[in-house]
């Protein structure tokens, strides 16, 4: 769900079914993640990347999401490779480095952006509201349906709503030090922040409501699975039978 | 239904509703706004002026009294649904009222829920947007855009439900000049009954016909007009002065 704006609007990736892209997301991220083998993974991350270069999505949008991702399996590298038993390759200061450790870590980095990959590609590319209405069409509840979305869209005014009152706090000469006063105070600014979101939940369902909203959802793109679907499906059900078939027989 | 009851746009009478029972914030309020007309609606922080709304849209119950919306009691929801379709309520934070992730998808939201379907829903969507000039927003997402263009918008989602009478909570707050004047022109060139809220006196006297006053749950005055008519910045605005009172009650200051 990055911006939409970076691609065409007619891009042959937003105009596949919302529902192909999110059961082909489950099918290759729960294979991907029972895959062992480096090799099967590498081809695995070579088919999502020839298919986003086939489908000419700029890579670029995808780097710093993964940057920032892989910052956190760095900690992974740090410890692994040292705690993992195994062969050891080389020791320093008494701590000595496993290939297996090291192998375990290339598959947990590997496995991960592939999965990451394939998440932005096929769930990043369609709107909260497609998202939305693809669930629900697939028999997920209603209501975990809307409290999807609305938590997408609401982040950032409960964020903004937050900030607004530590700056006023910081106004008044606040500062937060361990002590029973600060704890009430963090203790009242979560308890606001929670009855904000109540007060402006409850005006959000009458401004709906004032819009003829009766708890019918709708939207804009009416779903229907055509035969470029069916490729796509089809295509990432070949890919997951390969992979499948180089890994388990 | 007769002619008489058609011409009159929202009639309330006696109107009494309290949000704890005790204490009632509005107190046997009455008025009535004639179809096509606009009026504004002006009072202290906190006096109800909202409530009133939210009574008029069916969000909340009355302890007694009548609202009429085209001459039609309102009674139950299902008359409220009813006087939904005619009546649109623009909330005074457009975060409130904006909810989907695009523009187009916010204004389309109301035609889908009156039965349209989706074509016909973005054809309602663009062409609202061209009558406010807000062409190329269609893909815009809605929580990144500014303040005056959330108003914008907002008033679009409103007007895509094609109603009757717009209430109208505040439509000019926090909003820059140039944005300010294009709201002005909007609403001079609607052809819709429309009661505004607002403490914005150069605003209504540019809008409205009628001011009514409230206060203390009641509205005072049936037809206090506004006296005098000048846009503020102007020579004096560097001076000391001082400006009559606008109001008028009852021939009292």
């Amino acid at each position: 769900m990055f911006d939409p704006e970076i691609l065409d609007r007619n891009h042959l990736i937003l105009r596949i079914d919302p529902r192909i892209k999110i059961v082909s997301y489950l099918i290759l991220a729960l294979e991907i993640s029972l895959i062992n083998s480096i090799n099967v993974i590498l081809i695995a991350v070579t088919a999502t990347l020839t298919g986003i270069l086939v489908l000419r999505i700029p890579i670029r949008v995808f780097v710093k999401k993964l940057a920032q991702i892989n910052m956190f399996l760095l900690f992974f590298w740090v410890v692994l490779p040292f705690t993992y038993t195994g062969n050891e390759i080389f020791t320093i200061y008494g701590l000595s480095i496993t290939s297996e450790g090291i192998n375990y870590c290339f598959l947990i980095t590997l496995k991960s952006n592939c999965v990451l990959l394939i998440l932005f590609l096929l769930i990043g590319t369609m709107s909260s509201m497609d998202f939305g209405h693809a669930m629900i069409s697939m028999g997920v509840s209603k209501k975990l349906t809307f409290l999807f979305l609305f938590t997408w869209r609401y982040l950032d005014v409960m964020w903004r709503e937050l900030s607004q009152m530590l700056r006023a706090l910081k106004a008044r000469n606040f500062e937060p030090k361990t002590n029973l006063r600060t704890y009430k105070t963090f203790a009242f600014l979560v308890a606001m922040l929670l009855i904000k979101a109540y007060e402006r939940s409850k005006r959000i369902q009458m401004a709906m409501v004032a819009r003829g909203f009766q708890g019918r959802y709708h939207s804009l793109k009416e779903l229907q699975i055509n035969r470029c679907d069916l490729i796509f499906q089809g295509t990432v059900l070949c890919l997951a039978f390969i992979l499948g078939y180089l890994e388990w027989i | 239904m007769d002619l008489t009851e058609k011409d009159t746009a929202i009639e309330v009478e006696d109107l009494t509703f309290s949000y704890n029972n005790h204490d009632p914030v509005l107190k046997g309020l009455s008025f009535s706004v004639k179809t096509g007309e606009k009026v504004g609606l002006v009072g202290p922080n906190g006096c109800g002026k909202t409530t009133l709304f939210l009574c008029l849209m069916g969000f909340l119950r009355p302890l007694s009294g009548h609202i009429r919306i085209f001459g039609r009691e309102m009674i139950k929801e299902g008359d409220f649904k009813w006087a939904r379709r005619r009546v649109g309520l623009l909330f005074q934070d457009p975060d409130d009222q904006l909810f989907c992730p695009t523009v187009l998808e916010d204004v389309a939201f109301g035609p889908l829920n009156l039965g349209f379907k989706p074509k016909d829903a973005i054809q309602i969507a663009k062409d609202t947007l061209k009558a406010l000039k807000l062409e190329g927003f269609e893909n815009r997402v809605t929580y990144k855009l500014s303040g005056g263009e959330k108003k914008l918008i907002s008033l679009a989602t409103v007007l895509s439900m094609q109603p009757k009478v717009l209430l109208l909570d505040e439509p000019t707050n926090g909003l820059d000049e140039e944005t300010y004047f294009r709201i002005i022109e909007i609403f001079n060139n609607l052809d819709l009954t429309c009661v505004f809220i607002s403490h914005d006196m150069d605003f209504l006297a540019n809008t409205t016909q009628k001011i009514f006053m409230m206060k203390n749950g009641k509205i005072l005055s049936e037809d206090a007009k506004i006296p005098h008519y000048h846009m503020h910045a102007h020579e004096l605005g560097r001076v000391h002065h001082v400006h009559r009172r606008l109001m008028i009650n009852d021939g009292k200051e």
